[in-house]
C-alpha cells in the first residue's frame, strides 16, 4: 500500500513540476512579448523624425508610465530608507522618480543626432524566472547598431497585483539604472533626510 | 531562496528577519540583476577618492573637456569615426595578447581577422569593414585577464588623471602598456610622437563620452557615486564579455513582500 502511495506522490510531484514549468514558460513568453512591444514603441518614438524633442519626451513619458512600475522602482532605489518615506510624500516622490527616469532614459537614447542614418534595434530573446512565484522575470537581449551587436540589455519585469507586466529595471551594457540610482540615494541619505532628497530631485526634475 | 526562507522562518522572529536582511543585504538590499557589490568595503578611501575626483574634474573642465569639445567642433563625425577606428585598430595587439591569455580562441581569431582586414581593406585601420564582415569589435585588457584568473580587484581608487580604478586595473594598465608593440616603437622616437599619441587617445576617448558624462552629471544626485557605480558595473560586464550573469540575485521583490519589508 505504501509503495502505491509513494508512486502516487511521485506522480503528483512530477505533475506539479510539469505544470509549474509550463506556466513558467508561458509567463516568460508573455514577458518577452511585452518587452518587445515596449522596445518597438520606444524605438519608434526615439527614431521618429516627425516629433520634436518635447513631443518625444512626452510620448516616452506616457509609454513608460503605462509600462513601468515607478512606485516599486522608487522603493528599490530608497532601499532600507524606504520606510522613512512619509506617507504624504509618496506620491510626490514617485512622480519625481518617473520624471527622473524618463529624462535619464531619453538622454541616453537620444544622443546620436549626428548619426541620422544609424539604425538601432533591440532583440529580446531569452527569459528566466526571478523569485519563486512566477511573478518576476529577467528578459535578456541585445542592442544592435546597424545589425552589429552594440551591447547587452536586460529587463527586470514583474507581474503586478492587477496582473499587468511592468518593467522595474533596465540594465544596459551591464549598467543597471535602478542599482545606479540606488547607490546615489543610499550615499545621499547616509547623511541627509528623505525630504532633502525629494527637494533635491524636485529642483532637478520638476 | 527557499532554503534561506526556511532558515529564516525556523530560526528567527519577524523583527530578527528585518535585521538579518538589513545586515546581510545592506549593500544589495533589493539588488536588481548584477553580482553583489559591497561599497562599504569596496571604497574604503572614499574621502581621499572624492578629493582626487574633484581634482580630476577640475583638470577635465579646464583642459581635456574643452579640447574634446573643440575636436568635435572642428572634425566632422565621419573624420572622428575614422580616427577612432585607427586608434582602436592599434589596440589590437593588446586585445589579442589578453584573448590568448584568457584562452578565448574564438575571440583571439576574431581580433586577428579584424586587425588584418582593417589594416588592409580598411586603409591602415581608418575604416572598420571587419565589423560589416562579421568580426565585431570587443575589448580585453590585462586587468580583465587577472580577474578571469581569480585575482580580486582590491579597493576602489580614483587615480590622478586616469580616474576610476582599482589596484588590479592599475597593474593591468602597466602590463598592457609594457606589452604593446607601439610602446617599444615609440621609445626610439622623439617625445613629440609619444605625447601626441597619448593626448590623441585621451581626447578621442573624452569626445566619445561628452554627452554621456554630461547627462550623468546633470541627472545624478551624487556624481562621484554615479561614476563609481558605473565603473564597477561596466568592469563586471567587461570581465564577463558582456554576457549577463547566469545567477540572478537570490533577492527578489517576492521575498521582500514575504518578509513584510517595504513592499
Amino acid at each position: 500500500m505504501f509503495q502505491n502511495l509513494n508512486k502516487y506522490l511521485v506522480g503528483l510531484l512530477l505533475i506539479i513540476i510539469f505544470v509549474s514549468s509550463a506556466h513558467s514558460r508561458e509567463y516568460c513568453d508573455e514577458a518577452i512579448t511585452f518587452i518587445n512591444e515596449v522596445t518597438d514603441e520606444t524605438l519608434s518614438i526615439i527614431n521618429s523624425s516627425e516629433f520634436t524633442k518635447n513631443q518625444k519626451k512626452s510620448n516616452l513619458s506616457e509609454l513608460l508610465n503605462k509600462n513601468a512600475d515607478f512606485e516599486t522602482m522608487g522603493k528599490i532605489m530608497l532601499g532600507k530608507y524606504a520606510r522613512k518615506l512619509p506617507d504624504d510624500m509618496k506620491e510626490v516622490y514617485t512622480d519625481l522618480i518617473q520624471k527622473m527616469l524618463t529624462k535619464t532614459i531619453y538622454d541616453r537614447l537620444d544622443n546620436d543626432e549626428e548619426e541620422p542614418d544609424v539604425t538601432y534595434a533591440i532583440v529580446n530573446d531569452s527569459c528566466r524566472n526571478k523569485g519563486s512565484k512566477n511573478k518576476e522575470f529577467l528578459v535578456d537581449g541585445d542592442v544592435l547598431k546597424d545589425d552589429s551587436r552594440l551591447a547587452s540589455i536586460r529587463w527586470w519585469v514583474i507581474i503586478n497585483k492587477d496582473q499587468q507586466y511592468k518593467v522595474i529595471d533596465l540594465t544596459l551594457a551591464g549598467v543597471s539604472l535602478t542599482l545606479q540610482k540606488k547607490d546615489e540615494f543610499t550615499s545621499y541619505l547616509s547623511n541627509k533626510s528623505v525630504s532633502q532628497l525629494i527637494n533635491n530631485l524636485s529642483k532637478k526634475f520638476d | 531562496m527557499l532554503s534561506l526562507m526556511l532558515f529564516l522562518h525556523t530560526t528567527t522572529s519577524k523583527a530578527d528577519i528585518s535585521q538579518f536582511i538589513e545586515e546581510n543585504y545592506n549593500s544589495s538590499y533589493v539588488e536588481p540583476s548584477t553580482p553583489e557589490i559591497n561599497y562599504n568595503t569596496f571604497d574604503p578611501f572614499e574621502e581621499t577618492n572624492r578629493k582626487m575626483f574633484a581634482f580630476n574634474q577640475a583638470v577635465d573642465k579646464a583642459i581635456l573637456k574643452p579640447m574634446a569639445q573643440a575636436y568635435r567642433d572642428i572634425v566632422p563625425e565621419g573624420g572622428r569615426e575614422s580616427i577612432r577606428n585607427f586608434l582602436r585598430n592599434l589596440e589590437s595587439p593588446t586585445i589579442l595578447f589578453n584573448d590568448i591569455l584568457q584562452g578565448e580562441e574564438e575571440r583571439a581569431s576574431n581580433t586577428v581577422n579584424r586587425f588584418v582586414i582593417n589594416s588592409s581593406v580598411g586603409f591602415f585601420g581608418f575604416g572598420d569593414p571587419a565589423t560589416d564582415m562579421g568580426y565585431p569589435r570587443h575589448t580585453e585588457d590585462f586587468a580583465q585577464t587577472l580577474a578571469v584568473y581569480g585575482v580580486e580587484s582590491g579597493p576602489y581608487i580614483v587615480s590622478p588623471l586616469f580616474g576610476p580604478s582599482t589596484p588590479r586595473h592599475i597593474a593591468g594598465r602597466v602590463v598592457d602598456f609594457a606589452v604593446h608593440p607601439l610602446t617599444w616603437y615609440l621609445q626610439n622616437q622623439n617625445d613629440g610622437y609619444r605625447y601626441s599619441y597619448g593626448i590623441s587617445e585621451a581626447v578621442v576617448a573624452r569626445e566619445e563620452l561628452l554627452d554621456v558624462l554630461d547627462d550623468i552629471e546633470v541627472n545624478s544626485t551624487d556624481y562621484y557615486v554615479s561614476i563609481r557605480n558605473m565603473y564597477m558595473q561596466r568592469r563586471i560586464d567587461e570581465i564577463s564579455n558582456g554576457v549577463p550573469s547566469d545567477e540572478p540575485s537570490e533577492f527578489s521583490i517576492d521575498t521582500a513582500r514575504d518578509l513584510n519589508l517595504v513592499f
